[in-house]
């Protein structure tokens, strides 16, 4: 079917319209974090700035102990990467592949707790952390993610559909079964495995619930609580430096979307159903 | 094949001792602490049964946290759903144009809530945000979005729908592309009209995505917090204070670890029925195929 | 050196015993095809005897060794598997040397073992190719140089060539038999199909349900089966078995009291062509249908005794409705009621003398 030019324009039109509404509060915010304090605080709002103020990510940045916070950022969401992969991939190699007792009942437990989320335990878990003497710590942030059951969910969907030949082919060649799980349930897996990096390191990079609820002192805060504590600096808001700030978290999560689009929309939107 | 029956414990145990000290004590402690006084300084934690949620269900200030959070649910997931099922329509064609607007549609949902609530913090402030400009293009007063006791809960409502329509959209346009090409064929043959095509076809096929992301809308709604903690702290005049927050508020600077604890008993108590409903219903597959 | 014995094996998954109490003996040396069709347990036996599966009870010898308890990798068998199972990660050249690796042989005495197999099944030049990237073909060599290039005691093929196509499977066929005669290795070999079996075996292991029918070599299969299963199993189109009670007014009074059905070769029976016959059973017969070959012809025709399949070398008979064949008596088989072959030696049934008939239809 042909449609007419004037409903092809205002197609065009409505796409741009709604790339407008979702793509222009980031450059209103890349826009704000240049200027000067005087030119935030002007109605009608002026787009750009008069002159590209750069200072304000250096005072954004020197209002903090952001290298720290940066540096603990790439520290717990690394950490917890690692850590996923080596409880993630046994696991997942395990339900798919192995027949043992209990396992409905251990799998069971692993679909709970995929169902609860941070903000239900983080109070016991908080006292636990305190008395373990881990609150304030960087492994207080990374050990309780240290799996996914997510992870564990979508790998396991993988692995299971790896054909049973394949194995027994391996296993006629006498590999040993360590080999097998590494050498080729995980090759075959590299694409889940990369999605599964992905979300997860955006995720906990992202993250500002459990480091604000976890940490007490900036010692072992993230980027994102460090962030939002910019705005308590002064009386007023400085909205220049909060957007430059936010610039700062914004702008590696942008430019690794831009890149790997079809990988992240993939990872974020799994829902396990086919 | 012969496998030594202990290696498939050997490999799910690093797994499985996670969720057993981070998500499946904690939720026992919970209940535990729930049913004590306990104000995490002193060393003793007094039973006292159900008192916590006696206190709880009689103060007004917690009535209103849950009437808080159901509205803010129930209206970011209707808003959520129906504006995306509309641009997934829209959107589900191929070409560069379509493929780069799903990706500007999706792209806040990967953002930090962080930077997503100080963004429209600023695109909201009252004297200079970029909102009340464009209200004021066609001759509207300046609205108090985020200071207004009365459309505060609408603001983060708003911020919340923004946030969630990219991926909603795409969860439905892979439950469109799943639908069979013949049966709009066989749709076609039988002169079937795009509005009863809609009824009859599309929407009941793509009653899985929908129902799937009602349960995931609820769970992700209700357990709301970075904006409120960011925005609003609960207020003005406890207005935009829901459950999560008023756990964290009690919990972390009252110190009242029991009846917050209760508190989180109940958000236990909610998302276990939503979660039953969801393995429910996937049990029986609300599945045309 | 590798001849291959099950002692009596049993074979049970959750309450469906698949096997029971199966006792068999593979030649060191043979080209033994296990044939029948699916769900009769040759898969199972071929599993059983790689050790990817666990017998319930029974032994496995391999050589002078129980192997019951041997993991896989360690019987000195190789497997090509239906659907070739390549690791797609890795390249031919990790294919093949994957097992080699498994058993740590260095590196330059894998690399010269790799390239003398590749050059046998002409692979040399795909070496760093993935097996995604190959035709079925290449692909199915590939998997035979994994599976040539440990020197195992045996070789077991399950299914190999059923995807390939027409052309190839029989070019396949022809290579696998010289194969065997070059290496001298015992070949296990599993299909469902019988023309298969019959062409590449000397030895035919036929099952059914779990239990073996026959095993010989293939023309005394053919000629010999033991019962109506194999007699029916083997052979295109199958024999035709017809129940005695059919034949009443057709044989004299039958003295062999066991025989309760008859059966006979489809291209056994002879169209009467002339007036003089050969002794034997005579039916005036309708023709339903006719299948034109080429090289022969397939009829199936309507007599007082039923339906039955004729196959002819001579010229299709166009044309014609009505037939008399003649089913010579030295060509049929005799079974019991179990289906068990009745073994005779003279005419189980009293001669009713030689008639001819003067009727020539043709």
């Amino acid at each position: 079917m042909k449609t007419s030019l004037p409903i092809k324009i205002l197609n065009v039109i409505g796409l741009i319209v709604v790339v407008i509404i979702f793509a222009m509060p980031f450059i209103w915010m890349i826009s704000t974090s240049l200027k000067t304090l005087g030119e935030t605080m002007i109605f009608p709002p002026k787009w750009l700035p008069d002159e590209l103020i750069w200072e304000n990510f250096m005072e954004a940045w020197n209002s903090g102990p952001f290298l720290q916070y940066f540096i603990n950022s790439v520290i717990v969401s690394v950490g917890i990467l690692m850590l996923q992969f080596i409880t993630v991939i046994p696991a997942a190699y395990a339900f798919a592949r192995y027949e043992f007792r209990c396992k409905n009942i251990l799998f069971g437990l692993v679909m709970v707790t995929m169902m609860i989320p941070a903000q239900l335990i983080f109070l016991p878990v908080f006292l636990n952390l305190s008395e373990w003497r881990l609150l304030d710590t960087l492994w207080g942030l990374i050990l309780p993610f240290a799996t996914s059951a997510f992870g564990i969910f979508m790998l396991r969907q993988t692995f299971k559909q790896v054909p049973e030949e394949l194995l027994e082919a391996a296993r006629l060649d006498n590999s040993s079964e360590f080999k097998i799980m590494m050498k080729m349930m995980v090759p075959m897996a590299k694409p889940t495995l990369i999605t599964l990096g992905l979300f997860n390191f955006i995720t906990h990079w992202n993250d500002y619930f459990w480091p604000l609820v976890m940490t007490t002192t900036e010692r072992a805060r993230t980027l994102p609580v460090g962030i939002a504590q910019l705005r308590q600096v002064d009386g007023g808001v400085a909205w220049n430096i909060l957007m430059a700030g936010n610039v700062i978290l914004v702008i590696p999560i942008l430019i690794t979307f831009f890149f790997a689009q079809r990988q992240i929309i993939r990872a974020f939107t799994y829902t396990g159903v086919k | 094949m012969k496998v030594a029956k202990w290696r498939p414990y050997l490999l799910i145990t690093p797994a499985i001792i996670v969720f057993l000290v981070f998500f499946i004590q904690p939720i026992f402690y919970m209940i535990y602490l729930s049913f004590h006084d306990w104000n995490f300084i002193s060393p003793d934690k007094t039973f006292v049964g159900l008192e916590n949620f006696k206190a709880l269900l009689s103060d007004p200030m917690f009535l209103q946290v849950i009437r808080n959070t159901l509205m803010y649910t129930f209206f970011t997931v209707l808003f959520s759903i129906s504006i995306a099922l509309l641009m997934s329509i829209w959107l589900n064609r191929r070409g560069w144009m379509y493929s780069f607007v799903q990706g500007a549609v999706f792209s806040p949902h990967i953002i930090s809530l962080v930077s997503i609530a100080m963004l429209w913090m600023w695109i909201m402030d009252a004297d200079y945000g970029l909102l009340n400009w464009i209200l004021s293009l066609v001759g509207m007063d300046k609205v108090p979005w985020l200071t207004d006791p009365n459309t505060a809960l609408a603001s983060l409502i708003i911020i919340a729908v923004w946030k969630n329509i990219g991926y909603y959209t795409l969860i439905i346009i892979a439950g469109l592309q799943s639908i069979p090409k013949h049966l709009y064929e066989a749709a076609a043959l039988d002169q079937t009209s795009s509005f009863r095509r809609f009824t009859k076809i599309t929407f009941p096929m793509l009653s899985p995505s929908i129902f799937f992301l009602t349960i995931i809308g609820i769970l992700d709604s209700i357990k709301v917090f970075e904006t409120i903690s960011i925005i609003t702290k609960g207020g003005p005049l406890n207005s935009t204070n829901t459950l999560v927050y008023y756990i964290y508020e009690n919990g972390f600077i009252f110190f009242k670890i029991g009846y917050a604890s209760a508190a989180g008993v109940i958000l236990l108590v909610i998302l276990s029925i939503v979660t039953l409903i969801y393995f429910k219903v996937l049990g029986k597959r609300v599945h045309y195929q | 050196m590798a001849k291959i014995q099950l002692k009596n094996v049993s074979k049970v998954y959750g309450n469906n015993k698949v096997m029971d109490d199966m006792n068999l003996e593979i030649q060191d040396g043979s080209f033994t095809v296990l044939v029948g069709p699916s769900g009769c347990g040759k898969s199972t036996t071929l599993r059983l005897i790689a050790g990817l599966e666990e017998v319930t009870s029974g032994e496995i010898w391999i050589g002078n060794h129980l192997v019951n308890e041997v993991a896989p990798g360690k019987r000195g068998i190789s497997m090509v598997f239906q659907n070739y199972a390549l690791y797609p990660t890795m390249t031919v050249q990790g294919n093949i040397e994957f097992g080699l690796e498994n058993m740590k042989i260095p590196k330059a005495e894998r690399k010269k073992m790799v390239d003398e197999i590749v050059e046998i099944v002409d692979l040399t030049e795909y070496l760093d190719k993935k097996p995604q990237n190959l035709s079925g073909g290449q692909r199915q060599r590939v998997a035979l140089a994994r599976a040539m290039v440990k020197k195992p005691n045996v070789f077991i093929f399950d299914e190999p060539l059923s995807n390939l196509d027409a052309k190839l499977r029989g070019q396949m066929r022809t290579e696998l038999i010289q194969l065997h005669k070059r290496l001298g290795t015992t070949f296990i070999y599993v299909t469902h199909d019988q023309v298969e079996a019959m062409s590449m075996g000397d030895e035919i292991v036929i099952l059914n349900k779990g239990h073996i029918m026959q095993q010989a070599a293939p023309m005394e299969v053919y000629h010999n089966p033991a019962n109506q299963f194999v007699a029916q199993f083997i052979g295109t189109p199958a024999m035709n078995v017809i129940s005695i009670a059919m034949l009443e007014g057709k044989l004299g009074k039958i003295i062999d009291e066991r025989i309760f059905y008859i059966g006979f070769r489809p291209e056994h029976v002879e169209i009467q062509t002339a007036e003089e016959t050969t002794s034997g059973i005579h039916l005036p017969c309708e023709l339903l249908t006719i299948e034109t070959l080429g090289s022969e012809t397939l009829y199936l025709v309507n007599s007082d005794a039923g339906q039955f399949q004729v196959k002819s070398f001579n010229n299709p008979l166009m044309n014609t409705e009505k037939i008399h064949v003649t089913i010579p008596f030295d060509k049929l088989y005799y079974f019991d009621t179990q289906g068990n072959r009745v073994y005779v030696d003279e005419l189980p049934f009293e001669s009713m003398g030689k008639e001819v008939r003067g009727e020539v239809l043709i």
